[in-house]
């Protein structure tokens, strides 16, 4: 992939990202726990670790949508929890992509739970209250849920994009 | 559906079992993380002379809250529940209001100004204000 086509593509990575993040504010969710949402935003986020060939590229798309997403209505708060929340689940899903013992589906589970958890480490460390982590049997599941199905979105996906150019070209590298 | 499950790996679903379980993890240590917040403060003209734990607390103690100008009350910690059990005061109005124990409960002794308000989070009134992601 030569370095404009993985501009763009990242370009369109981030916008797409923000996209979503957008549209997901938009549709109304049932209140389970402060902080349960989808994270469409996140399908981006793995798409990128399973196409780009460097993680530093999904680490750039992701920190650019979390920057975006709090200038377009967000606010430094939400920003901060984006980003705990964000990195963290990149770092787990570097490393277990690394390791090559699993699939996106078990990549991308873990890391919707551990999006989860770091928001909730980033609320307790705001509030000084443990008692938070009441909310973790059901932020942790929930998590587990949408990321299992952000794996399975992203595994739908990968087949199909494996024919554009700029791709093909990564994988030859 | 088929397709789903050959595409999960073992490693995949024990990842997953593995994370569900750390998950249900905080409900071993929930239920006394939440009930220690409630404790009775026993306040003497205003101040705050003392603050007793009551959920966490097991078993019968007394302790006497001696007035400035002399007079006493003899409160009673039963369990999680508290009470006056005697006092010098002319009217005996805080030995009849009886025990207290959830939080918002209040025991009084005017000629005394000795106040003991329940204080603390009950399970289903958590009154955290979060901030809106």
């Amino acid at each position: 992939m030569n370095h404009t086509r993985k501009l763009v593509y990242i370009a369109l990575l981030t916008t797409l990202s923000l996209t979503l993040f957008l549209l997901e504010g938009l549709i109304p969710m049932p209140f389970l726990a402060p902080g349960a949402k989808l994270g469409l935003a996140n399908l981006i986020t793995v798409l990128a670790l399973y196409t780009l060939p460097r993680w530093q590229d999904a680490a750039a798309i992701l920190l650019l949508r979390i920057m975006l997403a709090s200038l377009f209505g967000g606010g430094p708060t939400v920003m901060l929890y984006s980003l705990i929340g964000g990195l963290l689940s990149l770092v787990i899903m570097v490393i277990l992509q690394h390791t090559g013992l699993f699939s996106p589906l078990g990549v991308s589970s873990a890391g919707g739970f551990v999006h989860n958890l770091g928001q909730l480490l980033t609320a307790t460390l705001l509030s000084a209250h443990t008692g938070l982590f009441a909310y973790l049997p059901i932020l942790g599941p929930c998590g587990l849920v949408t990321g299992f199905l952000i794996g399975y979105t992203v595994q739908q996906i990968l087949p199909k994009i494996q024919n554009w150019p700029s791709l093909t070209m990564a994988n030859d590298k | 559906m088929v397709t789903m499950m050959k595409m999960l790996k073992r490693a995949d679903i024990l990842l997953i079992i593995i994370l569900l379980f750390l998950s249900l993890l905080p409900l071993l240590f929930l239920p006394d993380s939440q009930a220690s917040a409630v404790h009775a403060d026993i306040t003497i003209n205003g101040q705050l002379w003392r603050r007793v734990p009551l959920s966490a607390h097991k078993g019968h103690e007394t302790i006497t809250v001696k007035t400035p100008d002399g007079h006493y009350n003899t409160i009673t910690i039963d369990d999680d529940t508290i009470a006056v059990q005697e006092a010098d005061c002319p009217d005996r109005i805080c030995i009849q209001q009886g025990k207290a124990k959830k939080p918002g409960d209040i025991i009084v002794c005017l000629p005394h100004k000795l106040l003991i308000e329940i204080k603390g989070c009950t399970s289903e009134s958590t009154s955290m204000v979060l901030p809106a992601r």
